[in-house]
């Protein structure tokens, strides 16, 4: 497998405090690769320093060859621009945009963006493109923030307790899209979660415990998002 | 108690820059209103308690009664706007805020308590605002004190201010400003608390708003219609940016007018008046006067014009010559009016709205008249009306040929001259107390206006600051966001200077003609393209102030990874 993302022994510290703490992970092209651990574990900061959304205090991040942790603000935004998508559990919507304002924003120039009509028939959210944010479900608001986190054919896509906000049918929803936009479009996907039925899909397992790499697991035999029973 | 006092006045002064502009405001409210009555309250008193008045006490009085009508229209158009501002400022406070707000209602807090400390806070910083105020007026009362000493030559002037005066300097802003802070609780009060927490309750008002902007928004041909349609469709910060323009605008070009108007009615009081002596009678006179004299009548006059009863004179000419020309508005020599007909002065066509051909009642003598604007002088002496002097004679029941007045280049041997010099010296007089009150008007107007126009721009980006950071992190560069988000305001800020051009115009035209009216002293209205510039060079180096502040502000916030704590806060 080829690896599109690496971390060398990055820490992160607020203050005094280690919320990172040393970890070195490779990650493979076009898998789905769930961080868990639990709450205050550093899972969404290690995320944050994978996606540039925060730079690390000390080790360095690699994107193929290129050490993005060194990139300075411009060149790290255009990578961010370019190769990178980000689902949130809160959607961060742009509530002064319709659905398919809030789409397209995310198309970077220049580059190809994927079937705006395929991928919004594929969420389900073809009939509300002329909507407001405040005007959706919850689970509408995150199948659009995914929408737009795919347009423009990211070759990462980071989702930091994307189905966190949602309910059961919304969250299987949620998880089956993101496995479909994995096969469909060869995006390699990064997830946070506290929940063990979402890694049970998962190609790869990271669990992360007082800011360490506890545990990493090859998932051999991934269920179906189907398949996912809530407890 | 006291815990729920604490928590909300934290939550209050956390937005410093929005609460120091509110003590500011309310600062400047006092400061402009106590600046000048500390100048008037002593001295009127003093001056209404002598039986005779000279010339220049009587010219003073005058001055303080200009003042202190000004002072008044300035302290309400202050705390109106200062209102503007608490009424913005809670409107933001309670839809950042409803979480908390339903959080202390859920244990059990009730709204009469929630809203008492808000009540209490505002009360507080607008007195300490109005005692600021109050000290700063005392001293900078000085100023106004010694220029009317030196420009009336009136000594004794005394810095006093009666109980009535400081009472509503003081409390009636802050009981204002308390009972608006009660009405705005009305944002949250009533509504459940379960429903503040959920932070849901208006999605349909918010729906309907947004439609309403979206439909202007694609009546807008533009290139780049996405960045405008972010800005276009936050209505409320653009009703601010048009009252804050709109205001800035006003309070500078009616400052100006202020300041333009001396010089008009300096100049329609010279000009044409070419005589060196003007010589009045108590007794009207039958004796011949010498050839190229311009001998009058002159009587007070009350005209009845559309419901309004007005002092003027009224002067009645026998003949007229190279010693005064009147001149209309086209800058035509105007020969002596005819029986039935008046010439009148601009302040009765541009503040009652008398034109050529009107009809109206003149009371001369307890006898009613009804005369014809024959025409609009417009070096008329102030106040003046012109009308044939055989009529006037008449209607005074006095000999044809009498006169009170005398114009000429010579001195004549009875009667109290006025020099030419003595008239221009008191001409300069009067301008200078104008040009006070203006100066005073345009800083304080231009500050307050600034004041505005940077809270409408900085609320406005406060605004977007969601989207900004949201930007950032779909990888959007800094200055593509500072382009999309913060620069579109700037042509707005320009589209809606212009649109609001000629309504502020007329505004200001309007608040001209009442304080006209009120203090019975002609202000002709003027302005140039030079105000109009001053007005857009200061709106754009404002718009430059804020728009760097909060540049750095983004910079700051992106810089010190606050986004992660912003991801985790929604």
């Amino acid at each position: 497998m080829k690896t599109i993302l690496k971390s060398e022994n990055i820490k992160k510290k607020y203050g005094k405090e280690s919320v990172v703490d040393g970890i070195s992970l490779d990650i493979y092209e076009n898998t789905f690769t769930v961080i868990c651990g639990p709450s205050g574990s550093g899972k969404s900061t290690l995320l944050n320093i994978l996606s540039g959304l925060i730079r690390p205090t000390a080790g360095k991040v690699w994107y193929e060859d290129k050490v993005i942790s060194d990139y300075s603000e411009p060149q790290l935004a255009d990578w961010k621009r370019l190769e990178v998508g980000n689902v949130f559990q809160s959607y961060m919507l742009l509530n002064n945009l319709t659905v398919e304002e809030n789409i397209k924003i995310s198309i970077a120039p220049g580059k190809t963006p994927l079937s705006f009509d395929r991928l919004t028939r594929m969420l389900e959210i073809d009939s509300i493109l002329d909507k407001f944010p405040a005007q959706l479900s919850g689970g509408q608001q995150q199948r659009v923030a995914i929408a737009r986190a795919v347009i423009k054919a990211p070759r990462l896509l980071f989702c930091d307790e994307a189905t966190g906000a949602l309910d059961e049918a919304n969250s299987k929803k949620v998880v089956e899209l993101l496995h479909s936009l994995k096969s469909a479009f060869g995006v390699t996907i990064l997830f946070t979660t506290h929940n063990a039925q979402i890694a049970e899909t998962a190609d790869r397992v990271l669990t992360i415990k007082n800011g360490m790499l506890h545990k990493d697991v090859m998932n051999e035999n991934p269920i179906s998002a189907k398949d996912m029973v809530w407890g | 108690m006291v815990l729920v006092y604490k928590q909300l006045t934290k939550q209050m002064i956390q937005n410093r820059i929005f609460v120091l502009l509110l003590l500011v405001l309310t600062m400047l409210t006092s400061l402009s209103f106590y600046f000048v009555i500390f100048s008037i309250d002593g001295n009127m008193a003093m001056l209404n308690t002598l039986t005779t008045l000279t010339e220049n006490q009587q010219l003073y009085k005058n001055a303080l009664n200009a003042n202190a009508s000004l002072a008044y229209t300035f302290f309400i158009s202050t705390v109106l706007l200062t209102s503007f501002v608490f009424v913005m400022y809670f409107y933001r406070f309670y839809r950042a805020n409803k979480k908390q707000i339903g959080c202390l209602k859920s244990l059990g807090f009730k709204d009469s308590s929630v809203c008492a400390c808000f009540v209490v806070f505002v009360a507080v910083l607008s007195l300490i605002g109005a005692i600021l105020g109050l000290i700063g007026g005392y001293f900078l009362s000085d100023v106004l004190i010694h220029a009317n000493a030196d420009t009336y030559s009136v000594i004794g002037l005394v810095k006093k201010i009666r109980l009535s005066s400081l009472f509503i300097g003081l409390l009636v802003s802050t009981a204002i400003f308390c009972l608006l802070t009660f009405f705005c609780y009305s944002f949250v009060r009533g509504k459940e608390p379960g429903i503040l927490i959920a932070g849901n309750e208006s999605r349909a008002g918010f729906s309907f708003s947004l439609r309403v902007a979206n439909r202007i928004c694609d009546m807008i041909p533009t290139k780049n219609k996405l960045t405008l349609r972010i800005a276009l469709r936050k209505p409320l910060s653009i009703f601010l940016l048009i009252v804050a323009v709109m205001s800035f605008s006003v309070c500078m070009i009616l400052g100006r007018s202020l300041n333009i108007s001396s010089q008009k009615v300096f100049d329609s009081q010279t000009t044409g008046h070419n005589y060196e002596y003007d010589t009045r009678y108590s007794e009207f006179q039958t004796v011949p006067t010498p050839e190229n004299v311009i001998p009058y009548l002159d009587n007070k006059v009350r005209l009845f014009v559309d419901g309004h009863v007005i002092e003027q004179s009224a002067t009645g000419l026998y003949t007229l010559n190279n010693l005064y020309e009147l001149q209309n508005t086209k800058g035509d020599i105007l020969s002596v009016p005819k029986v039935g007909e008046v010439y009148i002065n601009p302040g009765l066509h541009e503040i009652y709205g008398l034109n050529i051909g009107d009809r109206f009642v003149a009371d001369i003598a307890g006898v009613s008249h009804e005369v014809t604007v024959a025409d609009i002088a417009v070096n008329a002496k102030s106040a003046n009306i012109y009308v044939n002097a055989d009529e006037l004679s008449k209607a005074l029941n006095v000999p044809i040929g009498a006169y009170n007045g005398v114009l000429s280049m010579e001195k004549l041997n009875d009667g109290v001259a006025t020099t030419k010099d003595q008239r221009i010296n008191t001409l300069n007089k009067e301008a200078v107390s104008n040009n006070i009150s203006a100066v005073i008007n345009q800083c304080i107007g231009g500050l307050i206006g600034a004041i505005l126009i940077f809270l409408a721009l900085y609320a406005s980006f406060g605004d977007n600051t969601r989207d900004m950071l949201i930007l950032h992190m779909m990888g959007y560069r800094t200055k593509h966001i500072r382009k999309m988000v913060i620069d579109v305001y700037m042509p707005i800020v320009w589209t809606v200077f212009f649109l609001t051009l000629a309504p502020s115009i007329l505004l200001a035209r309007s608040i001209q003609k009442s304080l006209s009216i009120s203090t019975n002293d002609y202000m002709p209205f003027g302005t140039s393209i030079s105000v109009i510039v001053l007005v857009f060079a200061g709106l754009s180096i404002i718009y430059w102030l804020v728009q760097m502040l909060f540049g750095l502000g983004i910079r700051r916030i992106v810089a010190k990874e606050e986004i992660s704590e912003f991801i985790y806060a929604e």
